[in-house]
């Protein structure tokens, strides 16, 4: 940069390096009014946030296409080096699994007509999108994905996200192409879960580790390592019963540990299910009254 | 006495995009879905290590608004606190653009451990700043671990990174 005529560095301060000084405090008090905002105006940010995703989302989908490759590759790898073992070990188990279909058959029948006779009312979830995980948060502070499905596969917020192996989380913030998910392990993750064996609710919380912690169990109760855990369906955000990991330790200060079923690095696909809880009495008989159809792309009830 | 000047971004035509669209790219690719476990605990700060670089190099080819818009972009992307990484990386370049002609000067060493300490300095009060606006001590030990894969890591990116300004000076 040339310097007026007559004016050399250090002689005076360059008016060009002084207006730069006032962009910089500009730009420090317009971030800290922004980390402000954040906190006061969350809507308003959370909107913004979400037009960025939207934005970035086809880019970051792109990006991202060499990191599937490699974990597809990874992932083939790793079941190629366990298949031998696996398909004795998957022999043995299907010879088992044949002879206890036919008993589970008779099960679901019977099950079915005794909820008819009782008239039970069960809640349901269905699928809404399957989407490609885009971009993870990656820090040491937030534990969220972002998905390239927004309310134009109709997703919403609330909505609750799992995989092939169970609960991932659910979405905290929707654009019109891309979602935001808080994952289980998020600090500020709370949801409501069950032990599978007596069915006593409990939460599970996230604390930003890869093992969330359960919650509010009962004193008395014993929990021993192993034991499965599946969402309760309380709260009207995840539907019943689906799997979310099995109790792996219990330390001398009597924090449980959940090892979670679902890998939740290195996310590739996830499906998002939105879940139509229960209805109060008058509600349920109301709909009735109008003979509300069942949905057609209902997936599970359970 | 100082190398090079920073280049005159008129002359560059597209060419004085370069700084801008690889620490853009940085940032984008420090935030894809890595298949590796524990990730938060190794994964470098990118975007750091190219705004260190292209503001002592050509800081005129990285001015604040880029590397406001690209923190605040960060941020929106991660989940974070709206506006930390641009108010760091802000903070940042100003000091390394005040400090580009003593830089320049020093040798690769000493420039990378003047790097070192800004990078641990960062990932600190990163560690803070988040902390009290999350309401919760968050792991050290995971920006601490992070902050020494950006510093170990940081020659390899600074040869590629003069490669590029070598590049824009012919």
């Amino acid at each position: 940069m040339k310097l007026p005529k007559g004016k050399t560095f250090g002689a005076h301060k360059h008016p060009f390096k002084v207006g730069r000084k006032v962009t910089a405090f500009l730009f420090i008090v317009l971030a800290l009014f922004l980390l402000l905002i954040g906190k006061s105006q969350f809507s308003v940010v959370e909107s913004a946030r979400a037009r960025l995703g939207d934005f970035f989302a086809p880019i970051l989908n792109i990006l991202s296409q060499p990191v599937v490759a490699v974990n597809t590759a990874l992932q083939w790898g790793e079941d190629l080096s366990v298949a031998f073992n696996q398909n004795i070990t998957l022999r043995e188990e299907n010879q088992k699994l044949r002879a206890e279909v036919a008993e589970a058959s008779q099960y679901r029948i019977d099950n079915q007509r005794l909820k008819q006779l009782l008239k039970v009312h069960e809640s349901d979830h269905r699928l809404v999108a399957t989407s490609s995980v885009v971009a993870d948060s990656g820090g040491s502070f937030v534990r969220s994905v972002l998905i390239a499905a927004g309310r134009n596969k109709g997703v919403e917020k609330g909505h609750a996200v799992i995989n092939e192996m169970g609960v991932v989380g659910h979405v905290i913030n929707v654009g019109r192409t891309s979602a935001r998910v808080l994952l289980l392990t998020d600090l500020n993750s709370h949801i409501p879960v069950k032990l599978a064996s007596t069915g006593e609710n409990v939460i599970l919380a996230g604390d930003n580790s890869s093992r969330p912690k359960l919650l509010y169990l009962p004193l008395e109760r014993r929990v021993v390592a192993g034991e499965k855990v599946i969402t309760s369906g309380q709260g009207g955000v995840f539907p019943p019963n689906l799997q979310v990991g099995e109790v792996e330790e219990i330390d001398a200060e009597g924090h449980i540990y959940v090892k979670l079923n679902a890998r939740l690095y290195g996310l590739n696909y996830v499906s998002v299910v939105s879940y139509d809880s229960a209805l109060l009495p008058e509600q349920n008989q109301s709909s009735q009254e109008v003979g509300s159809p069942k949905r057609p792309d209902v997936v599970a009830g359970d | 006495m100082l190398k090079q000047g920073s280049t005159k971004t008129s002359s560059l035509g597209f060419m004085g995009l370069i700084p801008f669209s690889v620490v853009a790219l940085l940032s984008l690719v420090t935030i894809l879905p890595y298949p590796f476990p524990m990730i938060e605990y190794y994964l470098p700060y990118l975007t750091l290590m190219g705004v260190y670089f292209w503001s002592v190099e050509q800081p005129d080819l990285l001015p604040l608004v880029a590397v406001f818009s690209i923190g605040v972009v960060e941020d929106a992307l991660t989940g974070g606190p709206l506006g930390l990484s641009a108010l760091l990386l802000i903070i940042l370049r100003q000091f390394a653009a005040a400090q580009r002609r003593f830089l320049i000067e020093a040798n690769r060493q000493f420039s990378w451990i003047i790097f070192m300490v800004l990078c641990f300095l960062f990932a600190a009060v990163f560690w803070l700043i988040s902390s009290i606006y999350l309401g919760q001590w968050l792991s050290f030990g995971a920006v601490m671990g992070r902050a020494a894969m950006t510093a170990f890591l940081y020659p390899v990116f600074d040869g590629l990174f003069r490669y590029l300004n070598t590049a824009l000076q012919d």
